[in-house]
């Protein structure tokens, strides 16, 4: 298969990505247009196919993210569904958090029979509380409906994160935040801050140091409640094993159930944050949707 | 925010000035768009399929362009959609024309007030 094919048909197979509204009025001639700029290019030379593929690819991810967003926001005219938004996307920045939670937890149990391979296991713990991260940032982004300002909101979801992350770094229990810390609350720090400073006026970074200092107080209110939580379960649970649970499971079992049982309640943990953060973000969204719009 | 044709955003972006611009003198359609828009920016502004057509997209929704009817076909056989400026998008194209042409005779002036030039 040539280049020019798979580049053709990776293309076709993405476009896919769009929504369906976007596709049924444009799919059939962007197809075409690319196919034609994939032509005229390599009769330039092959060499040259290559980076307007990527770039084409980029763009096309781009976009297809972009016309989603422009889809929802056309599809939420009301304070109502705006303030629906903000709570899901903070349900799924504590779903994702809680999914990290269960990712370190089975990584780190495997890691443990497995001595020579912890190395692995470590980097997609760490890949994925940077993607985490990420994705909590865009998840806020998306609960502002103004197109222009998507960047900056998103920039104040991840410093809500990072100063989280800040906050609860030096807290035991809380392990893969704090191991973490350096890996997310860095770029998220520096991204916010920027996101920030760069409001183009004095009500707006006003606005968006409130919500960042929401975020932070209910992230960090949610996961140290987490935290008491962890810690009384885990307490309870070492009261009954030193009482009954010796004779029922070997070494091993208690040793798998006695590390994961703490994250297994970050996972409640991370819904609970997730949650608070939501109503959170509701309440400063109605006070300052109208900056924001 | 969906921009009713009453509320245009001015400065408009280098690539909707140059979609706009392409249009112009006659419809054209996607891949002419893209290569016009590159030989018009003298290859500052190249197009991706994906930027084009979220922005044709958008100067539709806004009622700046339209489709019309097309008489040749492309290479597939198929017909190709083209796509031509309204009044609308005419009077947009030269707002910001207009709006360009103040901005450099104010510049031009006080850069000849301050001895710059």
């Amino acid at each position: 298969m040539s280049i020019v094919q798979l580049g053709a048909d990776l293309y076709g197979s993405l476009i896919r990505l769009y929504p369906r509204p976007f596709r049924q009025e444009f799919e059939e001639e962007m197809r075409l247009v690319f196919s034609m700029a994939l032509v005229t290019i390599a009769r330039e030379g092959p060499g040259r196919v290559a980076p307007l593929v990527l770039c084409e690819l980029r763009d096309l991810l781009l976009g297809a993210a972009q016309q989603h967003l422009l889809g929802r926001r056309d599809g939420r005219h009301s304070a109502e569904g705006s303030h629906r938004f903000a709570t899901w996307g903070a349900w799924g920045f504590g779903s994702a958090f809680a999914l990290g939670s269960l990712v370190r937890w089975i990584a780190a149990t495997w890691s443990r029979g497995q001595p020579n391979t912890h190395v692995a296991p470590l980097l997609v713990v760490a890949a994925w509380y940077l993607f985490a991260g990420a994705i909590g940032g865009a998840i806020f982004g998306m609960a502002f409906r103004s197109r222009d300002k998507v960047l900056a909101s998103a920039a104040v979801g991840a410093l809500s994160f990072g100063l989280s992350v800040i906050v609860l770094g030096g807290l035991p229990r809380v392990g893969a935040l704090s191991v973490m810390m350096p890996w997310i609350a860095a770029p998220a720090i520096v991204g916010g801050l920027a996101g920030t400073l760069a409001a183009p006026t004095g009500r707006r970074r006003q606005s968006a140091l409130g919500l960042t200092l929401a975020g932070t107080w209910t992230c960090g209110v949610g996961v140290l409640g987490g935290f008491a939580v962890t810690v009384l379960v885990w307490g309870a649970a070492q009261a009954v094993w030193s009482y009954h649970a010796a004779s029922l499971l070997d070494g091993r079992g208690l040793s798998v159930i006695a590390s994961g049982l703490p994250h297994l309640v970050n996972v409640v943990t991370g819904l609970l944050s997730g949650a608070l953060l939501g109503r959170a973000m509701e309440r400063k969204l109605r006070t300052s949707e109208a900056v924001f719009q | 925010m969906k921009h009713s044709p009453s509320e245009p955003e001015f400065p408009l972006t280098e690539t909707t000035f140059t979609i706009l611009l392409s249009l112009a003198p006659r419809p054209k359609h996607g891949y002419a768009i893209m290569k016009d828009v590159e030989e018009l920016s003298d290859g500052r502004v190249m197009l991706t399929t994906g930027t084009l057509y979220g922005a044709l997209k958008r100067l539709l929704e806004q009622g700046w362009i339209t489709r019309v009817a097309q008489d040749d076909e492309a290479e597939t056989g198929r017909p190709r959609k083209t796509y031509a400026l309204t009044d609308l998008g005419h009077r947009m194209l030269n707002a910001e024309i207009g709006r360009m042409k103040t901005l450099v005779a104010v510049a031009g002036l006080r850069t000849v007030q301050g001895g710059a030039l």
